[in-house]
C-alpha cells in the first residue's frame, strides 16, 4: 500500500518515512492518501463479500461425488428485489466514494490563495526528450533540479516542447500531463525538507525511463 | 510444443481425409482450408491463428519480464523494449483476445440459435483472411528499417508522427490496424445479421443462450467503436504520408488523438471481455445444473454496459487538462458502470445457489475468471476517481488493473470455453488432469505476476529499467517469477489440445448442458464441397458431397475472399512500401472483387433459403437490407468522428479562414445541387424497377452515374486548386488538411458508388432485376443517399460556416 | 408511392440549398451566430428529409429506425464529448 522512496539527503539520512507515520507532508499527498485508504477499505469489503460468497456457494453447493446430472429448471421469475438491493447498495457506496473524490479534487484544483497567488513560487516546467527543465523568475532551478523552500506554495505550469510527457512527483501525489501546445497547472506545498524524485509517466521514446529530475525542498 | 503443432497439423489432415466426420471427399486439404466459407471451419481457423499470435505476444512479454526482473538490467535496449511493449499490447488485445472470441462466435452462434451458417458465408471468410493478413503485416513491421511501432499500444501523438517515429514501422503498423478494423467491421455486420435474422423458431431474444447474448451486445460495441479507430488511423496515416497536421498541431494535436483513440479504446476493452463472460455464464449454469439466475436483468445489464462504455473513456484523459465538468462526468459514469457489472456478478454467483457444482476444468477457469474480475474490477474503481488517478495514472497500478481484467477475466474465460467446447469441436475428450494442472499453474502464476504490481504505484509504465534505490526490485522479481510459471504453463493447454485429437471419444453432450449447440446433433466440421445444386466454385471444380445430416452443412468453396483480402492487405502495406506495392495490391484486390461480382452475376454461390424463425424486430426486413443498414450505422460513426475532429480542430484553432476564402461557395452550392439531384435520380430508378420498368432503371442509374461523375469532377478541380497552392516541404495547414482528408474519404465512397452503379446497370441490362427482385438496387439507394447525406453536412461545415 | 413525393422533397432540398447559399453570401458576420444557426438548421432539415424519404425511414419498421437512431446517437455523442472537453 505504501511505497518507499529511498532518497537520501546530503547527510545520508532517509528523511522520508513511511507515509502515514509522517505528519502532513503536503496537503495534496495527505488528501490523496485519505481518499486512497477509503477506497481500499471499500474495495476490500466489496471483494471479500463477493469472492467470499462465491467460495461459500461453491463449497456449500458442491455436487456429491457420484451424483447424476442436476436438474435444469427455469422458472421465469425475475428476482427484482435482489437485483434492486445490489443496485442500490452499489450506487450508494459509489456515490459516497464519488463524493469523496470530488472533495479531494477540490483540494487539487484550489491552491490556498488561488492560481494567481503573488506570494507563491511560480515555476514553468518544460518537458522534452528526455529531461525536465524549470524556469522561474527567482532562479529556482538548474536543469533537472527544482529547488523550493519548505512551506511555500509552489505553482507549476507544465508543458512540453516535443511529445506527450507526464510530470509526476510521486511522494507529493501530484502529476499532470505535459502536452505540446497546452499548459497544465498544478500546485503543492511541502512541510519538511528533503529530496523527492520527479519522473515521467508517459512513454515518450527511448529515453523515457531516464527522464528523471529532483525536487529539493530546503 | 512441436509435437502439439504436429498433432494440430495432423488434426487438419485427418479431418480433410474425413476421419473425424466419417465422410470422404476429394477436395485437397490446402484448397479446402484456403477457400472454406463454412462457419465451423472459419471458427477453427480463427482459433488456431489466434494462438499463434498469443505465442508471439507472449514471447514479447517473456522478454520484458526478464528485462525487468532486476534493477539496471541491459538485456533489452530501450528501443527494443519499447517495440516489445507496444507490440505485446497490440497483438494481445487485437490479434489474440478479440479474435478468439470471434472464433467461438463463428463456431457456436449459429449452432446456439439454430442457424445453418452465418448470414454471409463468403464475407465470413473475408473477415478471417483480412485478420490473418493484417497480423502478418503487423508482424512484418519488426523487420522494416526503424523497427515496429514503439509508441505504446495507445499510439499517442505526437510520438507517432513522422518526426518522432521515423521509418516505416509505425506506418506499416497503422496500415495493419486498418485492415484489422475492416476485418472486424465486416465480421460485425455478419454476426449481427446472423443473430438478428437467423434465429430458429422459439429462440427469442430473452431465450438467447448466454454466449450468443453476450456476443450480440459485443457486436454492437464493435459496430460503433471501430469506425473511430479507422478514422483516427486514416488521419494518422495522412499526417505521416501526406504531411497533414491533424495530430501534430497544437489545435488538434495530442488531445484529439486521445479522444478519437479512447472513444474506440474503451469499448474495445469490453469487446475483449464480454464474449468471455458469455462463456463463463453458460459454463457456470451448466456445471451447477441450474438455469442462469436473473437472466432478464442480466440481459439489460450488459446492454447498459455497452451504452455506458462510450461515455466513460475520458478516464484515460483525467490529467490532460480537459474541463473539470467533463472529468466529473467521466468519474460518475465510470463508477456507474460498476453497477451493471455488479448485476453480472450477482447472476454468475447466484446461478450456483442450490445447485450441484462440479469443478471440472472449464468450471475452474470460469470461476477463476470471476474471482480475478472482481479484483480487477475493484481496482478499476480506484482508477475511476479523478482524484486518485492523479497519482495512479501512468503507473504499474494501472498495468495491474488491466491485466487482471484482460488476462484474468477475459483470457481465463476464453480458456474455459476451449476446454468446454473441445469435445464438441473434436468429438473427443481432453485430459482432465492436465487441464486442472494448467488451471492451477496459470492461476498462481498470474497472481504472482500482477498482484505485486498494485503496490508499484510510483513506478511509471513502459520504462525499460529502474535503479535499485527506488525499491521496486523485489516486486518486479516476484512478478518475473510468476511469468516464468505462467507463460510456460500455457504450453500445457496446447499440448492438451493436441493430445485430444487422439483422445477418448466423447459423448454427444458430456456436460449435460441444455444449450442448443449440445442438443442438436453432431457438429464437427464436415468436409466441404459444392452442394448438389451444382454450384461452381471460383476455380471451377465441383465436388460431390455426401452428408449425413442436412444439405445445409455444405458451404461452397470460394477463392474470392482470400484473393480480395490479400490484395487489400498488400495495398495497405504499400503505404509503407511505396506506390508500386499499392498498385499491385489494388490489382489483386480488383481481381478478387471482380471475381466475386462475377460469381454473383452468374448466380453461383447461392445457399439454400432457410425457413423464417424469429426475426423481431426486423421481421419484414430482407437480410441484405438489414446488413446494409448495419453497415451504414458504422459509417455514420466513421463520418461523425471525421467531422467531429474537424469541429474540434476548428474550435481550437484561432486562425480559420472565413467562409468563401478557401473554398468557393458557388462551386460548393452547385456541387450540392448535383448531389441532391443524384439522390432523386437514384430513387426514381428504384421506383422504376419496382414498377417493373427495366429500361427506366437503367436510364435513371445512368443519370445518377453521370451526376456522380460531374460531382467528382467539380471536387477534382477544387482539389487541384488547393494542392497547387501548397508550399512543398512545409506541413499542410489545418484547414486544407481537414478538407482534403474529409472530402477524400467522402469521394472514395462516391467512387465506390459509381463502380457499384456500373455493375447494377450491367445486371439490369441482362435482366437481373424485376418488380420482385430489386434488393440490390434498394440497398444501393440506401448507400448512395447516405453518402449524399454526409455531403449535406460537409457542405455547410466547410463552405458556409 | 407516386412520383410527386420524391420530386417534392427534391424541390425542398434545392430551395433549402439556395437559401443556405444566399445566407452564406450575404448575412454571415463574425459578430453574430444567428445566421450560422439558421444554416445549420436548414442542413439538418435536409438530412431529415433525405433520411425519411430517400432512405425510406418513414416506412421502415421500428428496428431499422432504432438502429439508425442509435448510430446517430453515438456519432453525436463522440462529437459532444470531444467538444465538451475544451476548457478548464
Amino acid at each position: 500500500m505504501y511505497s518507499l522512496s529511498l532518497n537520501l539527503d546530503r547527510r545520508g539520512r532517509r528523511p522520508l518515512l513511511r507515509r502515514g507515520l509522517l505528519a502532513i507532508l503536503a496537503p495534496t499527498a495527505d488528501t490523496w492518501q485519505s481518499l486512497y485508504n477509503l477506497y481500499w477499505v471499500l474495495a476490500v469489503a466489496a471483494g471479500t463479500i463477493t469472492i467470499g460468497s462465491l467460495v461459500f456457494f461453491v463449497t456449500k453447493f458442491r455436487a456429491k461425488p457420484g451424483s447424476g446430472p442436476a436438474q435444469h429448471v427455469e422458472d421465469g421469475k425475475i428476482p427484482i428485489r435482489t437485483v434492486l438491493i445490489i443496485v442500490i447498495v452499489m450506487a450508494s457506496v459509489l456515490a459516497g466514494a464519488g463524493y469523496a473524490s470530488f472533495h479531494a479534487i477540490g483540494v487539487y484544483n484550489n491552491p490556498p490563495n488561488g492560481w494567481n497567488d503573488p506570494n507563491a513560487l511560480h515555476v514553468n516546467v518544460t518537458g522534452q526528450r528526455f529531461s525536465w527543465s524549470f524556469n522561474c523568475t527567482s532562479g529556482c532551478g538548474v536543469p533537472a533540479v527544482l529547488t523550493v523552500p519548505h512551506n511555500k506554495i509552489v505553482i507549476l505550469n507544465i508543458t512540453s516542447i516535443d511529445v506527450f510527457h507526464s510530470f509526476g512527483i510521486p511522494d507529493l501525489r501530484v502529476k499532470a500531463d505535459a502536452i505540446p501546445g497546452k499548459y497544465n497547472l498544478i500546485w503543492f506545498q511541502v512541510s519538511t525538507t528533503g529530496t523527492f524524485p520527479i519522473l515521467c509517466y508517459e512513454l515518450c521514446g527511448a529515453g523515457h525511463a531516464f527522464m528523471r529530475a529532483k525536487l529539493v525542498v530546503t | 510444443m512441436l509435437r502439439a503443432l504436429w498433432g494440430r497439423a495432423r488434426f487438419h489432415e485427418s479431418k480433410a481425409r474425413g476421419h473425424l466426420g466419417g465422410v470422404s471427399l476429394n477436395t485437397g486439404w490446402l484448397k479446402r482450408w484456403l477457400f472454406t466459407t463454412n462457419h465451423k471451419e472459419v471458427g477453427i481457423l480463427y482459433l488456431v491463428t489466434s494462438f499463434y499470435f498469443a505465442f508471439l505476444a507472449g514471447i514479447l512479454a517473456f522478454l520484458m519480464r526478464t528485462q525487468l526482473a532486476f534493477p539496471s538490467e541491459t538485456f533489452l535496449q530501450p528501443p527494443q523494449y519499447n517495440e516489445a511493449v507496444t507490440m505485446h499490447g497490440l497483438i494481445m488485445v487485437l490479434w489474440f483476445l478479440s479474435p478468439l472470441g470471434i472464433a467461438f462466435a463463428n463456431y457456436f452462434v449459429p449452432l446456439q440459435i439454430g442457424a445453418a451458417d452465418v448470414a454471409f458465408a463468403r464475407l465470413n471468410a473475408t473477415s478471417y483472411w483480412m485478420y490473418v493478413f493484417s497480423g502478418i503485416t503487423a508482424f512484418a513491421s519488426f523487420f522494416v528499417p526503424g523497427g515496429s511501432p514503439a509508441s505504446g499500444w495507445t499510439n499517442y501523438s505526437p510520438l507517432t508522427s513522422l518526426q518522432f517515429s521515423p521509418g516505416s514501422g509505425e506506418t506499416l503498423g497503422a496500415a495493419a490496424l486498418i485492415v484489422l478494423a475492416a476485418s472486424n467491421t465486416v465480421g460485425t455486420v455478419n454476426i449481427l445479421v446472423t443473430i438478428l435474422w437467423h434465429r430458429a423458431r422459439g429462440v427469442s431474444f430473452v431465450k438467447l443462450p448466454m454466449f450468443t447474448m453476450f456476443t450480440f451486445w459485443t457486436m454492437l460495441q464493435f459496430l460503433w467503436a471501430f469506425p473511430s479507430l479507422i478514422a483516427g488511423l486514416i488521419m494518422l496515416e495522412a499526417d505521416r504520408l501526406l504531411g497533414t497536421s491533424f495530430f501534430t498541431s497544437s489545435a488538434g494535436g495530442s488531445i484529439l488523438w486521445d479522444h478519437v483513440w479512447w472513444f474506440f479504446g474503451h469499448p474495445e476493452v469490453y469487446i475483449v471481455l464480454l464474449p468471455a463472460f458469455g462463456i463463463v455464464a453458460g459454463i457456470i449454469a451448466t456445471f451447477s445444473g441450474r438455469p442462469v439466475y436473473a437472466r432478464k436483468p442480466l440481459f439489460a445489464a450488459v446492454g447498459i454496459v455497452v451504452l455506458l462504455s462510450y461515455m466513460v473513456y475520458g478516464h484515460h484523459m483525467f490529467l490532460t487538462g480537459i474541463s473539470l465538468t467533463e472529468r466529473e462526468v467521466f468519474t460518475i459514469n465510470t463508477e456507474m458502470i460498476s453497477i451493471p457489472f455488479g448485476v453480472l456478478m450477482l447472476s454468475f454467483i447466484g446461478t450456483m445457489y442450490k445447485g450441484a457444482v462440479k469443478l471440472t476444468t472449464p468450471m475452474l477457469f470460469a470461476l477463476g475468471s470471476v474471482i480475478i474480475f472482481v479484483i480487477g474490477g475493484l481496482s478499476g474503481v480506484f482508477n475511476s476517481s479523478l482524484a486518485l488517478d492523479i497519482a495512479l495514472r501512468g503507473t504499474y497500478f494501472v498495468v495491474a488493473h488491466f491485466h487482471y481484467v484482460m488476462v484474468g477475466a477475459s483470457e481465463f474465460g476464453l480458456f474455459a470455453g476451449i476446454y468446454y467446447w473441445l469435445p464438441k469441436m473434436t468429438g473427443r475428450m481432453y485430459n482432465e488432469t492436465l487441464g486442472k494442472t494448467h488451471f492451477i499453474l496459470s492461476f498462481v502464476g498470474f497472481n504472482l505476476i500482477f498482484f505485486p504490481m498494485f503496490f508499484l504505484e510510483d513506478m511509471p509504465r513502459r520504462i525499460v529499467t529502474y535503479v535499485a534505490s527506488t525499491g521496486w526490485g523485489p516486486a518486479n522479481f516476484v512478478a518475473t517469477v510468476g511469468a516464468f510459471i505462467f507463460i510456460p504453463s500455457q504450453l500445457l493447454l496446447v499440448y492438451n489440445m493436441g493430445m485430444t485429437l487422439r483422445g477418448p471419444r466423447a459423448p454427444m453432450n458430456p456436460w449435460n448442458s441444455t444449450d442448443r449447440e449440445w442438443v442438436s446433433g453432431p457438429s464437427m466440421p464436415h468436409p466441404v464441397g459444392a452442394s448438389s445444386h451444382g454450384i461452381g466454385i471460383g476455380l471451377g471444380n465441383g465436388v460431390s458431397h455426401a452428408t449425413s445430416e442436412s444439405a445445409h452443412e455444405a458451404s461452397p468453396l470460394s477463392s474470392r475472399p482470400i484473393i480480395l483480402c490479400l490484395g487489400f492487405a498488400v495495398s495497405m502495406a504499400g503505404l509503407a512500401f511505396g506506390l508500386p506495392v499499392i498498385i499491385i495490391g489494388l490489382v489483386i484486390l480488383a481481381g478478387g472483387v471482380f471475381g466475386w461480382a462475377w460469381d454473383d452475376y452468374r448466380g453461383r454461390f447461392r445457399l439454400p433459403e432457410e425457413e423464417e424463425g424469429e426475426r423481431w424486430p426486423f421481421s419484414k426486413v430482407p437480410k441484405d437490407k438489414l446488413a446494409m443498414w448495419t453497415f451504414l450505422g458504422s459509417e455514420a460513426v466513421l463520418f461523425g468522428i471525421l467531422l467531429g475532429s474537424y469541429a474540434f480542430i476548428r474550435v481550437n484553432f484561432p486562425y480559420w479562414p472565413t467562409p468563401g476564402v478557401l473554398h468557393d461557395i458557388n462551386f460548393g452550392t452547385i456541387d450540392t445541387l448535383i448531389v441532391i439531384t443524384s439522390s432523386l435520380t437514384a430513387y426514381l430508378g428504384l421506383q422504376s424497377i419496382k414498377a417493373g420498368n427495366r429500361r427506366g432503371l437503367i436510364g435513371w442509374l445512368g443519370a445518377t452515374l453521370l451526376l456522380g461523375i460531374i460531382s467528382l469532377g467539380i471536387k477534382g478541380t477544387e482539389w487541384y486548386g488547393l494542392i497547387t497552392n501548397l508550399v512543398p516541404g512545409s506541413p499542410i495547414g489545418l484547414p486544407v488538411s481537414s478538407y482534403l482528408v474529409t472530402t477524400g474519404i467522402h469521394g472514395a465512397h462516391v467512387l465506390a458508388g459509381l463502380l457499384i452503379m456500373i455493375y447494377l446497370m450491367k445486371r439490369a441490362a441482362t435482366g437481373g432485376f424485376s418488380a420482385e427482385h430489386y434488393g440490390s438496387v434498394e440497398n444501393f439507394n440506401l448507400y448512395w443517399s447516405f453518402v449524399n447525406c454526409v455531403w449535406l453536412v460537409v457542405f455547410p461545415l466547410f463552405y458556409l460556416l | 408511392m407516386n412520383n410527386t413525393t420524391p420530386i417534392a422533397v427534391w424541390s425542398y432540398l434545392v430551395v433549402a440549398t439556395l437559401l443556405e447559399w444566399v445566407l452564406a453570401k450575404n448575412f454571415l458576420s463574425p459578430t453574430t451566430i444567428y445566421t450560422n444557426i439558421v444554416i445549420a438548421a436548414l442542413a439538418a432539415s435536409q438530412i431529415l428529409a433525405v433520411a425519411m424519404v430517400f432512405l425510406r425511414l418513414k416506412y421502415e419498421p421500428r428496428g431499422i429506425v432504432g438502429l439508425a437512431a442509435a448510430s446517430l446517437f453515438f456519432a453525436v455523442l463522440a462529437v459532444v464529448l470531444a467538444l465538451g472537453s475544451i476548457g478548464h
